[in-house]
């Protein structure tokens, strides 16, 4: 049974009563007893002193008979045990047993009480008394005087105090009683005012103690009063503050940390010590696939990979935390690169915190690239500065190995300077190529019509091409122009076409070699997808194929670098070149294009005057080298040229006559072809429109900034020579 | 807690002393008839629940009861009768024993019979007994009560009235019977003339019996256990009934013996179912001669008691 305070008070009272009661009823046994002696002497004192006379006067006279009837009489007294009267010489002369009657004091057999008692009252005036604290009884005794034998006969007379005591106990009994009850009635007053008291005060606490057990933190007793309770009452209502208060701020705490916990960039993961998720934040969810409801479904286990096993947990929880790089097996089965810290908690579970390594991966792969790119930037610029010294000299190595083999009638020397002259160009094609990765070469990017660029490198692709793969176009008319270089397009474009004609496998009918172009409009791009039927590329191969001089067909001519270029011209044009192949079905390129927000430009019309007829124009030729001048003027011998080797002769023959077409080098000393421009447009305007402008290479941004304004042709050496006539007989 | 409570409770009852039950007191006188139980008493061997108060005359015993004294008395039915008169509050125990020569008139040699006791002076007790044997003597001798002189005296003065020739004649029991007769007294009349009508019984209080109902039933068997102890221990009881009734010996107590008849406890039966009728006509007798104001119906209630007794 549960103490209850209401029930302390009663209990402690009725504990007192009763205490008192047994302590009560001790002290007044003995005192009953006490009393019941001092009764049983007084009443003896009387009965002894009123037979005295009466006694005496019968011995006096011999009446034995009157003695015998004193003593029966004395003995019929209730209170009264025995009665005798002893003889001087010891014999009992009358007892309240007549069997006692001329038997020794001794030989009855009584207590020794009775003989002390009696010896003491022979020498003794008065009554004496012993008491027989077992036998509950009273000895008294007094000397009778026997003139017969002279000495003092005894009355002895033993009182029972029993009744007298048990009477006086009774008293006791009866008044501890009545206290007993009296205590008893008085606690169960208590008991129950004190329970109504303290239910009142009570259940206040008790209702906000249930409302706040519920969760209800606003709960208070409102009790007032400066009693136990009062003020128990007060502190439960501080507590009850204290304890909202606390929760307020472990509640915002918690959503402090919930925020972090869902804002978090690294994967956190809560797992209970049998490996089962209970929590995790989106970075975590985003990171596995799975949705929360999934997750935690699931355990660690189901999210390490099998050559991967988790950490046994009893493990971790001795190691207390744990940081490794493994991986995460995703809901895709993709196995996720993690770097992992899981520390065990105290109730037995797991945090862990897991980092996606795939954009580290990621930007260690571009940093890579960057560095390659860097590589390659700077050999374009030893190409380009190389390049423009070689283009002079190359300009009329060729220019005149091709007018020898025009020149010789067929035959062993024509074949050898016909070698020779594939071979210069093949040293010009090199040197264009890597021109493109010079920093500063960015074309202007304008509206290209992707049709034309397609047909164009189709043209460009020549018999190699043709004679070897079925070509399909797929570009709808309502394609829109993309914003690109066109020449540069023309070049990636090119090379993605020459790749796909050498995958194409050995002996295969041309039929069925199949290259399809397709051009497609997604939004703000456009893609050009070009896709063939030939061997594909094994996926490690796919990974290396824009990497600089990487190439499957070395010593077949192939230099690794198309592919290179094609991307670094694509990167130029903010263009994307992407890769896709299956061995043995075909390879896929796509160019990523963003749409144009102006449509294509006009194309410019030829230089020079329209009416003019094509077969002889006047042709001013300035180059400060005579050997490059010369070179042009040889090819352009249908015409007439004039040759200047200076900007400051040039102008003097501009001011002389007029020319159809003014082929003008770029770099001069004296202000070179941008100077030359400026004052011919400042004197001869209409002479302006018909300049086209020579380079070796190497030009500065200024240069380049120059051309994009002016808007007028230019033509790279070494000349070919077809594109000079072209230009020269006002072809487009 | 609990062994605080119970710790106190033992206490409480430790200082409680258990009383004592209060035992009956039943005053008895010297007679042979009374002897077996006094016997039983002097060896220790009665009931603690009885008490023997030994008084020297059934006058004292009689007295003692009305004085509140004692609870009961050894008395005879006469006398039973006549205390009804004067007390309701009593009622017959049991019977003891009756007289067969126990109760006697005996008369010195100038009256040698019942006739001749014209004048003489007759010391009688005055209680009923006295009154019955007087009675049945006189009708006896042919004589009625005013041709005698009636001298009252006590049981204890029997003996000292005879020696001093106070009286001719005197109706007294054992053991005065036995002295008187010592001293050339001759009996004329006994209660072997009239046997069953001096029964001597055990009387208590109406309310006492009431208040303790075994005791009745615990008085018949220990007055039986006595008879019972006497036959069969009658060395013991010879020897402490002489002293007791002051006989110069136990063949004195055997004459005595032969006076009286202890009923056993078929007899009792039997005499128990007799006693009603019986005092009833001692009942008139003792209103006829003006002994006492005692009425049928008071000798009734005597049964009334032992009537419900089961």
């Amino acid at each position: 049974m549960p103490t209850r305070l209401t029930r302390v008070v009663p209990l402690t009272i009725v504990l007192s009563a009763v205490l008192a009661a047994a302590v009560g009823l001790g002290v007044g046994t003995r005192l009953a007893r006490r009393g019941a002696f001092d009764e049983g002497e007084r009443s003896g004192r009387s009965r002894l002193s009123h037979n005295q006379p009466v006694l005496e006067a019968a011995l006096r006279r011999g009446d034995r008979a009157l003695i015998a009837e004193v003593v029966a009489t004395i003995s019929g007294d209730r209170a009264v045990q025995r009665a005798a009267v002893i003889g001087s010489d010891g014999v009992v002369l009358a007892s309240s047993r007549f069997v006692d009657r001329g038997v020794a004091l001794e030989g009855l057999g009584w207590p020794a009480f009775a003989a002390s008692v009696v010896g003491r009252a022979r020498g003794h005036r008065g009554p004496v008394f012993a008491r027989d604290a077992d036998a509950l009884s009273s000895w008294g005794a007094i000397s009778l005087a026997d003139p017969r034998t002279g000495q003092p006969e005894v009355l002895l007379i033993e009182s029972d105090v029993e009744p007298a005591f048990a009477a006086g106990l009774r008293q006791v009994e009866v008044a501890a009683s009545l206290i007993v009850g009296l205590m008893l009635l008085v606690a169960a007053l208590a008991a129950l005012m004190l329970q109504r008291v303290i239910d009142a005060r009570t259940a206040p606490i008790f209702a906000a103690a249930r409302r706040l057990a519920d969760g209800d933190l606003s709960a208070r007793t409102r009790l007032v009063g400066e009693d136990e309770l009062g003020q128990l009452a007060q502190a439960f209502d501080d507590m009850a503050a204290r304890l909202e208060q606390r929760r307020r701020e472990t509640t915002e705490a918690e959503q402090r940390y919930r925020s972090i916990f869902d804002q978090a960039a690294d994967g956190i993961f809560l797992s209970r010590g049998d490996g089962r998720y209970i929590d995790a934040n989106a970075a975590a969810l985003a990171l596995c696939g799975y949705t929360r409801e999934e997750l935690l479904a699931r355990t660690i286990f189901d999210l390490s990979a099998p050559e991967e096993p988790a950490p046994r947990v009893e493990e971790l929880r001795r190691l207390g935390r744990l940081r490794s790089s493994r991986s995460v097996v995703a809901k895709s089965g993709e196995r996720v690169p993690v770097e992992l810290g899981a520390v065990t908690l105290a109730d037995g579970g797991l945090l862990s915190v897991v980092r996606d390594l795939r954009p580290r991966f990621e930007a260690d792969r571009l940093r890579a690239q960057v560095a390659a790119n860097e590589r390659l930037a700077l050999l374009g610029q030893l190409a380009a500065g190389v390049g423009h010294e070689i283009n002079n000299p190359l300009t009329f190595v060729l220019g005149h190995l091709e007018g020898a083999v025009r020149q010789l009638p067929p035959g062993a020397l024509q074949r050898e300077l016909a070698e020779a002259r594939d071979g210069a160009e093949r040293i010009a094609r090199i040197v264009a190529d890597l021109r493109v990765f010079a920093r500063g070469e960015e074309e202007r990017l304008r509206p290209v019509a992707l049709e034309k660029v397609v047909h164009t490198a189709l043209n460009l692709s020549g018999p190699a091409v043709r004679d070897r793969v079925s070509v399909t176009l797929d570009l709808p008319a309502a394609l829109p122009p993309v914003r690109a270089a066109e020449q540069r397009l023309c070049q990636v474009l090119l090379n993605l076409i020459q790749n796909a004609t050498l995958a194409m496998p050995e002996g295969r009918p041309v039929a069925q070699n199949a290259l399809l172009i397709t051009g497609r409009h997604h939004g703000d791009e456009v893609e050009l997808e070009v896709r063939d039927n030939g061997v594909g590329m094994a996926p490690e191969v796919l990974e290396r194929i824009f990497e600089p001089y990487f190439t499957t067909r070395a010593g077949t001519g192939g230099t690794g670098l198309g592919l290179a270029i094609s991307r670094e011209l694509a990167l130029k044009m903010n263009a994307r070149l992407e890769a896709t192949s299956t061995p043995g079905v075909g390879t896929r390129f796509v160019v990523t294009l963003a749409v144009a927000d102006q449509p294509v430009e006009a194309p410019h019309a030829a230089p020079g005057p329209a009416t003019a007829p094509v077969m002889t124009r006047q042709v001013l030729i300035i180059d400060d080298e005579p050997a490059v001048a010369r070179i042009a003027g040889r090819i352009l011998r249908d015409h007439e040229v004039t040759l200047a080797d200076g900007v400051a002769s040039a102008l003097a023959a501009c001011r002389a006559k007029s020319f159809d077409l003014i082929l003008c080098d770029l770099s001069m000393p004296g202000g070179g072809g941008a100077h030359f421009y400026a004052e011919l447009k400042a004197q001869r305007p209409e002479l302006a429109e018909r300049v086209a402008f020579m380079t070796g290479g190497a030009a500065s941004e200024e240069v380049a900034r120059f051309l994009d304004e002016t808007h007028q042709p230019v033509v790279s050496k070494p000349f070919e020579a077809a594109a000079l006539r072209a230009l020269a007989d006002g072809k487009p | 807690m609990r062994k605080i409570v119970l710790s106190l409770l033992a206490c409480a009852a430790a200082s409680c002393v258990p009383s004592r039950p209060v035992p009956l007191r039943i005053g008895t006188n010297p007679w042979i008839g009374y002897e077996p139980l006094l016997a039983l008493a002097t060896a220790g061997e009665l009931s603690p629940r009885l008490r023997l108060v030994e008084f020297v005359s059934a006058t004292q015993v009689q007295r003692a009861f009305e004085n509140g004294d004692v609870d009961g008395a050894a008395l005879t039915l006469d006398e039973a009768v006549r205390l009804s008169a004067t007390t309701r509050d009593v009622s017959v125990v049991t019977v003891v024993d009756w007289s067969l020569g126990g109760d006697a008139l005996v008369a010195d040699a100038a009256h040698p019979s019942l006739a001749s006791l014209a004048g003489a002076r007759i010391g009688v007790e005055n209680t009923a007994l006295g009154a019955l044997m007087l009675t049945r003597a006189l009708e006896r001798g042919g004589l009625s009560l005013a041709q005698v002189t009636v001298v009252p005296l006590d049981a204890h003065e029997h003996l000292q009235a005879w020696v001093r020739h106070e009286v001719d004649a005197v109706i007294t029991y054992d053991p005065m019977l036995t002295q008187i007769s010592a001293h050339g007294a001759t009996t004329l009349f006994s209660s072997a003339d009239i046997p069953g009508e001096v029964v001597d019984l055990i009387v208590a209080r109406t309310s006492a019996l009431r208040a303790n109902p075994t005791w009745a039933a615990l008085v018949r068997a220990e007055a039986l256990r006595a008879r019972e102890r006497a036959i069969v221990d009658s060395g013991a009881f010879l020897r402490d009934a002489r002293r007791r009734l002051a006989l110069s010996d136990e063949e004195a107590v055997r004459q005595q013996l032969t006076r009286v008849h202890l009923p056993d406890a078929a007899e009792t039966t039997v005499l128990s179912e007799q006693l009603p009728g019986r005092a009833r006509e001692l009942a008139r007798l003792l209103a006829a001669r003006n002994l006492a104001e005692v009425t049928e119906a008071d000798a009734d209630r005597l049964f009334a008691a032992t009537g419900e007794d089961p």
